[in-house]
């Protein structure tokens, strides 16, 4: 492209163009991150439940799903760093930039809540609920959110499935309802795969097809 | 009466660049440069002429062992091109 000057026409067409040429693209791997921590939580997940099933309910086998953390962040940094190189062949868009946002402010909640969660330990309460109820309602909410930014139909449903959960799980502690094992593991498990698992394979298979 | 296309805008390489920018938050030198198809010599240029006009800001760093430009597109750079886009819809007579 030379340095011409153009007619008012070429300009607005160049503009289209540009335009054109820089909208938002899905990339391969886009589906990587939700399925890396989609897969972690609901493998630790499981991982609790028969932990808990095995040891007739010991509490101590919650500490467990501090996995989900130590896991899921190594795998995290190990991708972000993988998709580095992505900045140079491709453009940063708003999209990017609020999806980031979006998960960062998710990932620091959710920090709270789990250093609220061990705090109350330490009184000997047993607040690990805590943690369970905003994994249901805060990844739920970044899933159907991320899924409206991005249009993807499968975030915005997943995301609506783990909210219906984490509403019904939170009104069943604030009744006095007594979780079990044997439903809220399960029903935690199948949150993850209908929020991530499965909206991390549609992306990934989009961008396949598209790149 | 209509308005003067601002002339740093009014040539192809210029508008390009902006136009890339204005559809993203940042991006960098070799994406500027694949899209627009133009040399490296001339893109750099271009892009300090649009930086001594406050229309966009370069930032150049490493990524490893590799450098790394990254432009975005300012406030100043933002509203130039929206009067620009303005003044074509004028001489087009586009609504």
């Amino acid at each position: 492209m030379e340095e011409k000057r153009l007619n008012s026409q070429e300009s607005l067409e160049l503009i289209a163009r540009m335009i054109n040429k820089t909208k938002r693209q899905l990339h391969i791997g886009q589906g990587n991150l939700l399925l890396w921590w989609g897969y972690t939580s609901a493998i630790v997940g499981l991982l609790v439940g028969v932990s808990l099933l095995l040891t007739g309910g010991n509490p101590a086998c919650n500490w467990l799903w501090f996995l989900i953390w130590i896991v899921g962040g190594i795998g995290m940094m190990v991708i972000k760093r993988k998709d580095k190189d992505r900045i140079e062949k491709e453009p940063f868009t708003y999209v990017d930039r609020i999806s980031s946002n979006l998960w960062g402010t998710i990932g620091w909640m959710f920090a709270l809540g789990t250093l609220m969660s061990i705090g109350f330990q330490f009184f000997g309460k047993d607040t690990w609920v805590i943690m369970l109820v905003f994994a249901f309602l805060l990844a739920g909410f970044g899933s159907s959110m991320q899924g409206f930014i991005l249009q993807e139909k499968s975030m915005v449903v997943g995301g609506a499935i783990s909210l219906v959960a984490g509403t019904f799980v939170l009104g069943c502690v604030l009744s006095d309802t007594p979780l079990k094992v044997w439903w809220v593991i399960p029903l935690f498990i199948l949150c993850f795969v209908f929020t991530m698992i499965i909206p991390g394979h549609v992306l990934n298979a989009k961008a396949k097809k598209q790149c | 009466m209509l308005k003067e296309l601002n002339p740093l805008l009014h040539s192809q390489l210029r508008l390009a660049i902006m136009s890339i920018l204005m559809n993203c938050e940042e991006a960098s030198f070799v994406y500027i440069k694949e899209q627009t198809q133009a040399t490296a010599g001339n893109l750099s240029v271009q892009l300090d002429k649009l930086v001594a006009a406050g229309y966009i800001t370069v930032e150049k760093k490493f990524q490893g062992k590799k450098p790394l430009t990254l432009c975005s597109v300012t406030d100043e750079g933002k509203q130039a091109f929206e009067e620009y886009v303005a003044a074509l819809r004028g001489y087009l007579d586009v609504k």
